[in-house]
């Protein structure tokens, strides 16, 4: 994300500094992968209709192509024993890495309300009980936008 | 045909709920790829994630590769447009009006509502993850050289992934 700004706000000046987090704001809000959505909002507000789509494209093709290559391959070595070693390793370094994301975003909460008890209830729903997500959701954010309504801001 | 309608439309419905971004919705994910439509195993499925970490892009390229694995290109195809569109359709229009509502009480309510909940999801998805793809002491060393990797040295998650999946090989079994 970082990266992402300084691209869209240093080097190429498209917005300022304040436009750009009001759309990281908005993809946050709404549902989807956030790079996608901010693909398609950058591209939105620089073109309309034809950059939220080349916005979304170029953010998604690339990899996508990728990974369809990778898939062809996956399914012709996985059987490899030297495949298989590399996959054993691949799986617990992913998982370092989005421990070490979540760790990163997590003082985020701090300006919410209320935001550990949420964020513990949420983990335990989903991680633990293995509520659905649909539900998980149902249960715990009207009580956190409600928690955290106008005029409660800390 | 119908299968990859079918594949649209879980990844569509899987996109339209992830909240705070790609990794909260990985249990939702596993229990439909995994446990409900049986498409792949538990230890494909953690693979899937950590070669979509090799691609440039968003975490939720994984459901290119998960896709192509079920129905090959078409599948592929399926899985990510039905990931990364409907959600990109909601912000599209959303995006020609927030200008006049990002700034109200309401809409940073709902903000400091969703961080907390986001939290939590990425929480839920890296324990998911872990359960099961930790089995034993060589890949707990993995994981936590690779999250010291990136919190400490900011290393770039591609090259940790494959440096890690180099090693691997190395490595005697």
């Amino acid at each position: 994300m970082a990266h992402y700004l300084h691209l869209v706000v240093e080097r190429r000046r498209w917005l300022d500094e304040a436009q750009f987090l009001e759309g990281v704001a908005l993809c946050q809000l709404l549902p989807g992968p956030n790079m996608g959505n901010l693909a398609v909002y950058l591209g939105q507000r620089l073109a309309g209709l034809a950059g939220s789509i080349l916005g979304l494209l170029a953010i998604i093709g690339p990899g996508a192509l990728f990974l369809i290559l990778l898939g062809s391959v996956y399914s012709t070595a996985s059987e490899n024993p030297f495949f298989q070693r590399a996959l054993l390793a691949v799986g617990p370094a992913a998982i370092g890495v989005i421990t070490a994301s979540t760790i990163r975003v997590a003082p985020g909460i701090r300006s919410s309300r209320a935001a550990i008890p949420i964020a513990v209830v949420t983990f335990m729903l989903l991680g633990v009980a293995r509520v659905p997500l649909h539900w998980t959701l149902l249960i715990v954010a009207p009580f956190a936008i409600w928690t955290n309504r106008p005029g409660t801001a800390q | 045909m119908t299968e990859i309608l079918t594949i649209f439309l879980v990844f569509s419905r899987l996109g339209l709920m992830a909240f705070g971004g790609a990794v909260g919705v990985l249990p939702e994910l596993q229990r439909e790829v995994v446990l409900n439509h049986g498409w792949l195993s538990e230890a494909e499925f953690v693979q899937a994630y950590a070669l979509g970490q090799l691609a440039p892009g968003p975490n939720m390229l994984m459901t290119f590769f998960v896709g192509y694995r079920v129905a090959g290109v078409p599948g592929s195809l399926a899985a990510g447009l039905g990931m990364f569109l409907p959600p990109g359709i909601l912000v599209y229009f959303a995006a020609r009006s927030w200008q006049r509502f990002s700034q109200t009480p309401w809409a940073l309510a709902c903000q400091r509502g969703l961080t907390p909940i986001a939290v939590g999801l990425m929480a839920a998805g890296v324990f998911t993850l872990a359960l099961s793809g930790i089995n034993d002491i060589r890949g707990v060393v993995f994981a936590l050289v690779a999250a010291v990797l990136l919190l400490a040295r900011r290393m770039n998650p591609a090259q940790i992934v494959l440096v890690a999946g180099v090693i691997g090989l190395l490595l005697p079994t």
